[in-house]
């Protein structure tokens, strides 16, 4: 099978320029993704998770910036696209579903209005035809009665609904990516495992392949492929599922693993947390970002960034511990 | 088995609570948001609370705190009867931890004048240095040190303004916390923090909790037993480890298959049950057993009737019709 990626991001940089200094809220990461792959982001909040995304699909905020690396998408350069190629870009071949629905929704228009004219907007068909075809997206997404729902407007929907309306607007025009900010976070357990099921289903009929933004690594283990483990910016460890969840090399990420109760725990254990508090990011630790909250931390952690390190295929982490001859010492309290 | 009674800190007996809404003129419905819970809290245990979105867990919580005043039901503290009473020398004794510590904290007060303030409502000091000895043990108590005192709380992350919240509640020596979601808000790596805690506190002070919170796992965890809410209605009650390997609601069983499970292997072997539909309003709710319109067992009998709340095992406790 050819090996072709979708989308290539190298030594991506973004920083916001903000009047008490310089937040690099990305600070150089790499990943490639083929098509129909899912690949899952967690990491701590502030992370960049959310920025990166936004990069992608040419939604940065002011006052950010992206300073540095390049995004290719089908072998274009994504961060060269002007206005009107970015707009093309967003409708036809990328979308985003937005953690909270009610940002991504105009309220003033009905459901039906809003599918059809994404469908219009970014494709040659009629009006009747993009009516049916917006009938059966939100057929698809187990919206019952969708003929009615067409007429209805947003606020008249329950969180879930709307939720399965925002997944019909991002799916109608058949995107190659799709990238899901937290798109289940606010929803109950039951209408979550709905939404799972249901963007597992369209995910295999179509498939596009899926960047899936989450805190929850029980969400992970079930829809991904692969994970980036983000941390203060920086991808700190890359791999598949399998990889990650049973072989995780990283301190960090073997912290998060641990630090969740277990499910086949048969009696208690006391839960094993991620000592200290998170990065300021106005403030970046020198060195390893985690260096401060690492049990593991060495002299040269506080003084060098750890290197990416290779651990089998499709597998790396950055951290000195995976370095050859590095000399350890006593934990330094931050 | 009168012996057992001492032990009981928390009963509640047929606790009702509706919210009147205003619709029109001479229009008023009401909001069912809890209705006939009868279960006890037992001396030092952790009672977890778990269910949808609006299913009442918070109403449950500050109407036994009487923060809501019941509309019908009686609630017990060391079986004295406090439906009624002045609630002034129970405040202290029972306390609540909000979801969102951020809301919860006044923000132009410094952390060493929020901590204080409780101290000097309950008058728990008796003087100046007794409590300034006090605020300084609490803080260190939940993890801060002593220069945190003089700080505001939007100097704080989320995880310490949590423990703030903390430190307030147990500065009055309370016997009895409701923890409303505590950890929600917070980060993956800073939840496990706050339960291990919750738990170290409860170990040293002998405290007592219902734990509200949305992720079953850590519920699990944290609770000697569990109870399952369904739109107003406490559906199943038993010890966490029995819950799990046996729940006997369909309701616990399709919410227990809904948690996604982080083990890759697991969770591609799974068989899930998806509930079909979305929570019935609380204004309306369905007759009979309330959750028989997404219930997949749905009988005749579960529409006309509503299934009692009874222990068909020693301390498990359902309102099925069909267990
Ligand atoms: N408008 C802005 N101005 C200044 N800094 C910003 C702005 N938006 C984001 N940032 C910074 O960028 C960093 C990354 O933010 P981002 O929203 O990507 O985090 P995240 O990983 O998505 O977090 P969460 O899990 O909380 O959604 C943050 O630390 C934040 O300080
Ligand atoms: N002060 C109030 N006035 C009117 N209705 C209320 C009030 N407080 C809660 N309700 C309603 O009562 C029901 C139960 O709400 P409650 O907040 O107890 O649910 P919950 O289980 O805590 O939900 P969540 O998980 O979202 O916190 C809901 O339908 C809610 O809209
Ligand atoms: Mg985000
Ligand atoms: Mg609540």
């Amino acid at each position: 099978m050819e090996n072709k990626n979708l989308l290539e991001i190298k030594d991506l940089e973004i920083s916001f320029f903000t009047p008490v200094g310089e937040v690099k809220a990305v600070g150089g990461i790499s990943y490639d993704l083929q098509y129909g792959e899912v690949m899952g982001i967690v990491g701590e909040s502030g992370s960049g998770k959310s920025v990166e995304a936004y990069s992608i699909i040419g939604l940065l905020q002011e006052p950010g910036k992206v300073v540095g690396g390049s995004i290719t998408f089908e072998g274009e350069d994504i961060l060269s696209y002007d206005k009107e190629q970015m707009q093309n870009f967003r409708g036809n071949k990328v979308s985003m579903i937005f953690q909270n629905p009610m940002t991504s929704l105009n309220p003033v228009y009905t459901i039906g209005n809003q599918l059809t004219e994404a469908l219009t907007c970014h494709t040659k068909i009629g009006k009747s035809e993009a009516h049916g075809q917006a009938v059966e997206m939100l057929r698809q997404v187990g919206i019952n009665n969708p003929e009615k729902r067409m007429g209805q407007y947003p606020h008249e929907l329950s969180g879930g609904m709307r939720q399965r309306v925002m997944i019909a607007m991002a799916l109608i025009c058949r995107p190659k990516l799709l990238i899901a900010d937290e798109p289940t976070t606010a929803l109950d357990v039951t209408i979550q495992a709905q939404i799972l099921e249901l963007m597992k289903e369209i995910q295999q009929q179509t498939q596009m392949a899926i960047i899936f933004i989450t805190h929850n690594l029980g969400v992970v283990a079930e829809i991904c492929d692969k994970v980036s483990v983000m941390y203060a910016g920086r991808i700190i460890e890359q791999g598949t599922v399998d990889q990650i969840f049973y072989n995780p090399k990283h301190p960090y990420t073997l912290g998060l693993l641990r630090s969740m109760p277990r499910v086949d725990a048969t009696e208690y254990e006391r839960l094993i947390p991620i000592e200290g508090t998170p990065v300021d990011m106005l403030n970046l630790p020198t060195g390893c970002h985690f260096g401060p909250r690492c049990d593991h931390c060495m002299k040269i952690c506080l003084k060098k960034e750890p290197p990416r390190v290779e651990i089998e295929e499709g597998h790396h982490a950055k951290c000195w511990l995976l370095t050859k001859n590095c000399e350890r010492t006593e934990k330094t309290d931050a | 088995m009168p012996e057992a009674k001492s032990d009981i800190l928390i009963r509640v007996e047929n606790l009702q609570k509706y919210f009147p809404i205003k619709l029109g003129f001479m229009n008023v419905q009401y909001v069912r948001a809890v209705e006939g819970a009868t279960f006890v809290i037992k001396k030092g245990e952790t009672l977890g609370l778990v269910g949808e979105s609006g299913c009442g867990k918070t109403t449950l919580g500050r109407t036994i705190l009487r923060l809501y005043e019941p509309t019908k039901g009686k609630i017990f503290y060391e079986e004295k009867d406090i439906t009624n009473v002045n609630m002034l020398p129970y405040r202290r004794k029972m306390q609540i931890i909000f979801q969102d510590p951020s809301a919860s904290l006044d923000p132009r007060m410094t952390v060493g004048e929020i901590v204080g303030e409780a101290i000097d409502i309950h008058k728990l000091s008796s003087n100046g240095k007794e409590r300034q000895e006090r605020i300084k043990e609490l803080l260190a108590q939940v993890g801060l040190n002593t220069e945190h005192a003089n700080r505001y709380p939007h100097e704080f992350s989320g995880g310490q303004q949590q423990r703030i919240g903390i430190a307030r509640a147990l500065a009055v020596k309370p016997e009895f916390i409701v923890c409303d979601e505590p950890i929600s808000a917070l980060d993956v790596s800073i939840q496990s923090q706050i339960v291990n805690m919750l738990e170290d506190m409860q170990e040293q002070i002998g405290l007592t909790y219902l734990f509200i919170a949305h992720d079953l796992s850590v519920v699990r965890h944290i609770s000697n037993r569990i109870g399952v809410m369904y739109l107003g209605v406490i559906v199943e009650m038993a010890s966490s480890t029995e819950l799990y390997k046996n729940p006997l609601h369909p309701y616990t069983n399709t919410l227990l298959s809904a948690v996604p499970v982080p083990d890759p292997v697991v969770s591609r072997s799974r068989n899930r049950i998806i509930l079909e539909g979305e929570i019935p309003s609380p204004m309306n709710p369905p007759s009979g057993c309330r959750f028989h319109t997404r219930c997949p067992y749905v009988t005749e009998r579960c529409k006309q009737e509503e299934p009692a709340f009874r222990e068909v095992a020693p301390e498990h406790f359902v309102a099925c019709h069909l267990v």
